[in-house]
């Protein structure tokens, strides 16, 4: 016979990773020796276990909740752990999804999380444009469109057009540091720059050191060489100074003034508007680059024909006015996989003369259909994101209702999602999923980007990436092969849909101006490639 | 063509996951009684679902799953014991096939359980139910839970342990109260 007692302990000892190897022989002996015993170790494993799965459950409602736990030193291996806690929690999962996706081996993707309100109040101005711009140091590369908050600009050469809130415009030749401090104020450190004010916008104002120079209407450049050192040079209209003027200086300069001031004091000249920027030459240099663009495009997209097992290739390009048909620009693309358009406004791509199409509308989509199955898969598009109004926002599905349909989209946080149906059943566990951090957030609306992703039936991975980058990598559990069927870009089938009550509308909210769908893995160069 | 229903092999292949799913806790119970580490049966019970997704054709509707199951997850099990080299902690390869060998069916009633179980954890003392907390879910052992909670070891193991002894009397007593005697 045994102590049960004595067993009890070792047992509790043994699972909590406390047994040294005397006792650890002592509980060995006893198993041997006892059925009994055994069945006694087993009833206290199975009351450990359910111990332990009632904690992941609570883990994964707590992070679904948004409660956060002890730090999760170890999110690797909690992402990988997270599957087995599904099997009653389908409902709201996708937010554990999300939290357990996040792998912070990897750099974080190109934008944060979403703004608050306060960074909104913060934004004075527009990027307009740029022209052959280069950043001082490090700066994040800016891009046109983006919103500017308050704060400095630092361009070592290039020309940007700034489109303030107020409806001023100003040119900014680089090498230039300028604060932009509200909708209607700047201050000029040095380099030079042209402000075109209208009538609504009267009232802007430049600084330099305690000299600020306030428009009266229309046109004026300024060119600083540092604090104090400064020209202002009068196009059109009138232009006020005020602060620190020199003595004996006109406080009003008219069309054709301009005025020096350089160590307190000022000098005459006459306004001089070759030596500023040209807003027509600015327009025209960035419409050679835009053709430049146009014709590298031409190149690459070109020889993207004849990529090896490319199955559907979308350029959107020379589509017949008001007809529906989208060729599949694919070499080995055969005549039944061209698409459909359903509603769709054309509209300009990555760059004015690119065509690309408008999703908006719940109706809208490109309807194609493909057959067979395949054990990887690349999906590629180039989309403009205008905005994320659903909890899915479709960029494709295909083969609805099936084992090894896919659904490829956005979520309302900016998510990269795709979901490959494992198992026929309709539950949240019949998916294989694949979640990236927020990879568009506000800030990115109305920016076109590159997404991709990967099923690598051969290494048993999913990878998702944006702009040539890798954002969010993950095991296939279930390997399942990929249904080619029925295909729908920028939307679903509702009307097949399995997705039970949870959002039938899916569709797409932005554009999209080139889409690829290539029967293979993907490496993560050729998507990098791709995506220049 | 038409491809609206998945293939039989497909069916069955969802079927066997399916068992799994509904034995997993079960599963999970047998992988710990080899290897206390919790995070190494997690990664365990991975492997194993992986085999049983491959060898799905091997299983045979209408025998026993759990003797299934439980084959994959012992063999999976030692040689994680073996390449890990966790033959320290874990306990040995015989007293493992002693274990193996018992054919005790798994608790099939285990959502119901795992009710209960939380019913009986909110009943718990403040005290004993945070070392629970850090046992089970932060996974932290006796040491680091004594050290967090400003106490000594031997007296962690006691609360773990009467804790432990309340919640499977509090869940059987439940269930007993529950469960229609037929």
């Amino acid at each position: 016979m045994f102590d049960e007692a004595r067993l009890q302990q070792l047992t509790a000892a043994y699972f909590d990773r406390q047994l040294s190897g005397e006792n650890k022989r002592e509980l060995e002996a006893m198993l041997l020796g006892s059925a009994r015993a055994r069945e006694i170790f087993q009833e206290q494993a199975g009351w450990h276990g359910l111990t332990r799965e009632w904690a992941l459950r609570e883990n994964a409602r707590d992070l679904m909740d948004g409660i956060s736990l002890a730090p999760l030193t170890r999110m690797t291996s909690w992402r990988r752990r997270m599957w087995w806690t599904g099997a009653g929690l389908a409902a709201g999962f996708a937010m554990l999804w999300a939290v357990l996706q996040f792998n912070p081996d990897q750099p974080h993707p190109v934008t944060a999380e979403a703004r608050p309100a306060a960074a909104l109040r913060e934004e004075v101005a527009m990027l307009g444009q740029t022209l052959n711009a280069v950043w001082e140091n490090d700066a994040v590369a800016l891009t046109a469109g983006t919103a500017l908050r308050r704060g400095w600009l630092h361009l070592r050469a290039g020309t940007l057009r700034l489109d303030f809130y107020s409806g001023a415009r100003v040119y900014l030749e680089g090498p230039a540091s300028l604060e932009l401090v509200s909708q209607d104020l700047a201050r000029l450190e040095r380099g030079r720059l042209t402000a075109n004010v209208p009538p609504a916008a009267e009232g802007f104002t430049v600084l330099n050191a305690n000299l600020r120079v306030v428009d009266r209407g229309t046109e004026f450049g300024m060119n600083a060489g540092g604090p104090g050192e400064c020209e202002v040079h009068v196009f059109q209209g009138e232009v006020e100074l005020q602060g620190d003027v020199p003595a004996a200086t006109a406080r009003a300069l008219f069309e054709g003034d301009a005025v020096a001031i350089r160590e307190g004091q000022s000098t005459i000249l006459t306004a001089n508007r070759a030596s500023f920027a040209d807003p027509a030459a600015v327009t025209q240099a960035a419409a050679r680059e835009a053709e430049t663009l146009r014709q590298a495009w031409r190149t690459a997209s070109e020889s993207f024909r004849a990529t090896p097992g490319l199955l559907v290739y979308f350029d959107f390009e020379d589509l017949e006015p008001g007809a529906s048909l989208v060729p599949n620009r694919a070499r080995d693309g055969g005549p039944d996989s061209m698409g459909t358009v359903i509603g769709c406004d054309r509209l300009t791509g990555r760059w004015a003369e690119k065509a690309a199409l408008g999703f908006a509308r719940t109706s809208d989509r490109v309807r194609f259909r493909l057959s067979g199955s395949q054990p990887s898969l690349t999906m590629m598009a180039w989309v403009r994101v205008d905005s994320l109004p659903l909890d899915h926002n479709a960029l494709l599905s295909m083969a609805p209702g099936q084992v090894g349909e896919i659904h490829w989209k956005l979520d309302r946080s900016g998510k990269l999602l795709l979901g490959l149906r494992a198992v026929d059943a309709l539950a949240f566990e019949s998916w294989e999923r694949l979640e990236s951090p927020p990879v568009v957030t506000e800030q990115d609306f109305g920016h076109w980007m590159h997404l991709a992703t990967v099923i690598d039936g051969g290494a048993g991975m999913m990878r998702h990436f944006v702009n040539g980058r890798e954002v969010a990598s993950g095991a296939i559990i279930r390997p399942t092969a990929i249904r080619l069927g029925p295909a729908n870009l920028g939307n679903f089938d509702a009307a097949i849909a399995s997705s039970g009550e949870m959002g039938v509308v899916r569709h797409f909210n932005g554009r999209i101006d080139g889409f690829a769908l290539v029967g293979r893995a993907l490496t993560a160069a050729e998507i990098q490639s791709a995506a220049q | 063509m038409s491809d609206s229903l998945p293939a039989p092999d497909e069916a069955h292949t969802a079927a066997v996951q399916g068992l799994f799913v509904q034995y997993q806790p079960a599963v999970r119970s047998y992988l710990l009684s080899m290897l206390p580490d919790f995070s190494l049966a997690d990664d365990v019970m991975q492997e194993v679902f992986l085999v049983v997704t491959r060898k799905a054709g091997d299983f045979q509707v209408g025998t026993s799953f759990p003797a299934w199951v439980k084959t994959i997850a012992r063999f999976k099990a030692l040689e994680a014991i073996r390449t890990r080299r966790r033959q320290e902690e874990s306990l040995s390869e015989e007293v493992i096939e002693a274990l193996g060998t018992d054919l005790r069916p798994f608790h099939t009633n285990i959502d119901e359980r795992l009710e209960w179980l939380a019913a009986c954890l909110a009943e718990l003392a403040p005290q004993a139910r945070r070392s629970i907390e850090l046992r089970y879910r932060n996974d932290h052992l006796p040491p680091e839970i004594a050290q967090r909670m400003g106490c000594t070891v031997p007296s962690v193991n006691v609360t773990l342990s009467r804790a432990r002894a309340f919640l499977r009397d509090c869940v059987l007593r439940k269930m007993a109260a529950t469960t229609p005697a037929y």
